[in-house]
Parts: C-alpha cells; structure tokens; sequence
C-alpha cells in the first residue's frame, strides 16, 4: 500500500471517528425525507439538485473541518514531518470526500430507486460526482489556507453558495428564466457541474453542453489542483513552522 | 551530523530578521542542545532543521548535503518530538501510533516503547482521556517511531513527574549511547546539565556561545572556596583562592582546629549561565 493509500484510509477513518461521516448520514436522511414527498414527475430533477449540493458545498464544509482539526490538534505538523508527498496529502483529502459523497449518491440512489421508481444513470452519477466532488474538496482544502477559524471558512462557504451556487439551482427551478442569464452561469464551474449531473439524471441536454461542461469542470479541477499544491509550502509554513 | 552555516530567517510579514548569521555544527552521536529565552530563534532554528521553514539564507547541510536536496526521505532519517501534543484527540494511542507507523520504511517496535514509556496498558484509551504526561510521553514514542537516526526534542520532558522524567532520558542516553544524535530544546538546566555534551545558547536571534556543560560553568566560576566554621561559638566564614589553597596557611589553619559547617567551590550553574548569556531569567 503507497503512503496515499494510508492517508486517504487513515482520513476516512478520522472522518468516521470525528462524526463528519455521522453528519454526513444525518444530512441524507434529511434529504431522503425531502425527497418522499417531492412528486415523482421531479424526483429526477430535486435528485440531481441535491447531489449537486453535497457534492459542492458539503465538500468545502466537510474538507475544512478536517483541516481545522488537524491545524487545532498539532496533528498537521506531525504530518509534515513524516516522509509523505505534499501531492499526496491533498489528494488523499479529496478522495476520502469523494467516498463521502459516493456514500450519499449510493444511498439517495437506492431510495428513489426502490421507493420512488426513478430511472437514473447511476454510473454517470458515480462519475459526475468524483470530479465536482474532487473539485470542492480541493478548493474547500484551498479556501481553508485562508480562514483563520473554521466560523472564518463557514462565511466563506456561505459567499460562495450566494454566489456559485444559489443561483445556478434558482435557474435550474425556473425561479430565474432570464436567458441571457443561464448563459453567464456557464463561466462558473457550478453550473457546469450541474449540466453534469443533470445528464445523468436524463435532463435532455445538448451533447456539446455535456462535453463542454465536464471538460470544463476537469479543467478547473486540475488547474486548481496544481495552484494549491503550489500555494501549500506556504500554508504548510504558516500553518508548521510558526 | 549539521553544519549551519550564515543562517539567516526573516518571517513573512515580519520586521525584524528572526535568525542572523547563525553558524553551529551537530556531532554524530552526540546530544547537542540549543538553549534561550522565548523569540530569540530556537525553535525557528529547530523548524528550519526540520524542513518546516524552507526560505531561509545560508546554508544547511546534513551528513554533507544540501537540507534543500533532501526530499520526504529526509524523513525517513528524522524524529521529531514537539513541546505540543500532536495527536489525534478521538483516537486512541493505539490508533495513532499506528496510522504514523505505517508511513514509514523502518518502523520502530511501538508495543516496546509503549511499554518502556509506561503507555501499553493505556494504549486502547482515546488520546482525549490522556493527562498531559501521557500525551509528552506519547509524543515521546511518535518521534522513535521510525528509528531515526538524528531526534529532534522540544521540551522532551515537560509536564513530566520525576519518574517519568527519569524514564525519558534515560532512553535519550541510550539512543546517544547507540549512536543517535539529538538536537535538544529545553528550559531546564538540570536536564541539560545532566544531558548535553554540548550545549548552544541563544541570543537576539544569533549564537551566543556553544561549549560543554562542564566547560561554561568552568568559565564562568569564580576560583574561590567558600569555608564556613564555628571559631568558639560564633560561626565565620572566609573565602579562599582555589588556585592557592594548599598551601594557605589560613586555610589549614582553619580546617585542623576549627569545626567545620561547609565548604563550597563556586561553581556557576548553567542558569546562571543562562541569565549573564541571554539577559533573561529562567522563568522569563
């Protein structure tokens, strides 16, 4: 087993111990309640919605509280001391989230499938998650270098939900039907996360928005993939060696 | 072991430089400690060996390579225990001491050290439950975890009672007496006393002398002998030249026909050593 392996299994662990997966299971059966009573005809549609929040801001919630644990308990510089690569370390962070959001999908699915009888590409679903859910957890990992205190990265998960997120769901319920303003959500990775999803809950979509929205969305996860990793010598000396 | 050379740290957004022109080197096989008040530089030092601070100026070199060639195996080759806990709080000791075991190549036998520190029977127990001796002796074990051969410690011993204090450094004296060299920060002069072959002490960011226990207090004594006695009922005391006092005829005098209460060389100790190096008390 690599050094990754062993953190990213070492964090799903933690994760379990530190009741973030507990929260996690909470949050679904919350929504698993939301969803009996949502008439079968939109069940695909609020499925899709609500996949697209855990996997979007629940991830920047989740992956910043295991950063704060681990800067609150010294267990960070414990880390940067031990023969592992700073790739790693952040990859492990935004795969163990995936697993996390995997859980939800998992579950959700199984729900509306036996219970409400929808018919939902459960692949494609398994597929759009890992990469919005990589790409939140990332940029959750990302947002954490600059909050001071975990209250410091809730406000700014809560900016980045009015900005990114509420407004692509207010289109995606047609509370907003102005055209020109679907397209300018197109410059936003939510919104391209959101094309994903919804192709995979069979929401008719234009082949070319599909292909342009999940290379869109790999774009930025790599690119923001590279500028943390960047960023992370200076995190690291902040946040270990002052 | 460590050569620094010209070492020089300013932190980001600060003033002042937090190291200037630090220059010492590290023996294989010896126990080196670095010694000062808060904020003169040692932990940063510390930090800057431990690859926690990379941008520094001057040069760092380990078993004669560059610290900046070094990558995670560097590592490999190190312990490091911090003056803080550095435990996973919801996890036992067990749990903990695994997870960080299992990074490394040549990992130490943990139960072992778990028994010599005291903490096998508590292993199952949340690192939570802890009191803050066990959590010291804990990151006592995560630094031996991978035998490394170079050990850093930060206030290995503090919050410690004397028993297990004793324990500590007595499997500190033995890692020495294998071959292990440590690089050791402390406020305690009794366990530096007691540990260091050599110790540095650290001032305004610099070093201010770096010599043996033995030799600073040598330096720093006064050659006199100070004799108290009783000469009839009253009780006297005279100070006599160490370097003379063979052949003073006072002093003889005074030890065949007087009874004697006390007779001290004087001797400094590393504290006071400590006060006159870094214009600071101990508890500063």
């Amino acid at each position: 087993m690599t050094n990754f392996l062993r953190l990213t299994v070492g964090e799903i662990q933690r994760m379990n111990k530190y009741q973030i997966l507990p929260s996690s299971l909470f949050v679904i059966l919350f929504w698993i309640g939301f969803l009996y009573f949502v008439d079968d005809t939109f069940i695909n549609q609020m499925f899709a919605i609500l996949v697209f929040v855990d996997a979007s801001i629940m991830s920047i919630i989740f992956v910043g509280a295991t950063m704060f644990f681990e800067k609150q308990e010294g267990t960070f510089r414990s880390l940067m001391v031990s023969p592992i690569r700073k790739s790693d370390y952040i990859l492990s962070k935004g795969v163990s989230i995936v697993v996390s959001n995997l859980l939800t999908v998992v579950l959700l699915f199984a729900f509306v499938y036996w219970v409400k009888g929808a018919n939902i590409n459960l692949i494609g679903f398994i597929a759009g998650v890992s990469l919005i859910g990589f790409f939140h957890a990332i940029l959750g990992f990302w947002m954490s270098f600059y909050a001071k205190d975990f209250t410091s990265l809730i406000m700014r998960s809560s900016l980045y939900m009015i900005v990114f997120v509420v407004p692509v769901i207010l289109v995606e319920l047609q509370v907003i039907q102005t055209e020109w303003f679907a397209y300018v959500l197109y410059i936003i990775p939510t919104q391209a996360s959101m094309n994903v999803l919804n192709a995979a809950a069979g929401i008719p979509l234009e082949t070319w928005e599909i292909w342009v929205s999940a290379s869109y969305l790999l774009a930025v996860t790599i690119g923001i993939f590279f500028i943390t990793l960047k960023k992370f010598d200076v995190f690291a000396q902040k946040e270990g060696g002052q | 072991m460590f050569q620094v050379e010209q070492l020089s740290y300013t932190y980001p957004n600060g003033n002042e430089q937090t190291l200037k022109d630090v220059n010492f080197h590290v023996n294989k096989g010896e126990i080196f400690g670095l010694l000062g008040p808060s904020g003169v530089g040692k932990s940063t030092t510390q930090k800057v060996l431990t690859k926690l601070i990379q941008n520094y100026k001057g040069a760092v070199l380990y078993k004669g390579k560059d610290l900046t060639q070094y990558g995670k195996d560097y590592f490999e080759d190190i312990g490091v225990g911090f003056e803080m806990p550095v435990h996973f709080s919801k996890l036992t000791a067990e749990e903990n001491i695994s997870f960080f075991k299992k990074l490394y190549k040549n990992p130490a036998d943990t139960d072992a050290l778990l028994k010599r520190v005291g903490l096998y029977d508590d292993r199952k127990k949340k690192v939570s439950e802890f009191s803050k001796g066990m959590k010291v002796r804990l990151n006592f074990v995560r630094a031996m975890i991978n035998q490394p051969t170079m050990l850093f410690l930060d206030e290995p011993t503090n919050g410690l009672d004397p028993v297990n204090s004793r324990i500590i450094k007595n499997m500190m004296k033995e890692y020495r007496n294998q071959g292990g060299t440590i690089l050791l920060t402390t406020h305690l002069m009794n366990d530096v006393d007691e540990l260091c072959d050599r110790v540095a002490f650290m001032a305004n960011g610099t070093i201010a002398e770096i010599d043996s226990p033995k030799n600073l207090k040598q330096k720093g004594s006064a050659r006199t002998v100070i004799v108290e006695y009783m000469s009839g009922n009253k009780q006297k005391t005279d100070v006599f030249n160490l370097d003379t006092i063979g052949t003073d005829d006072a002093f003889l005098s005074i030890i065949q026909q007087h009874k004697l209460l006390t007779m001290h060389s004087q001797e400094t100790t590393l504290e006071d050593i400590f006060i006159q190096m870094t214009g600071v008390k101990i508890d500063d």
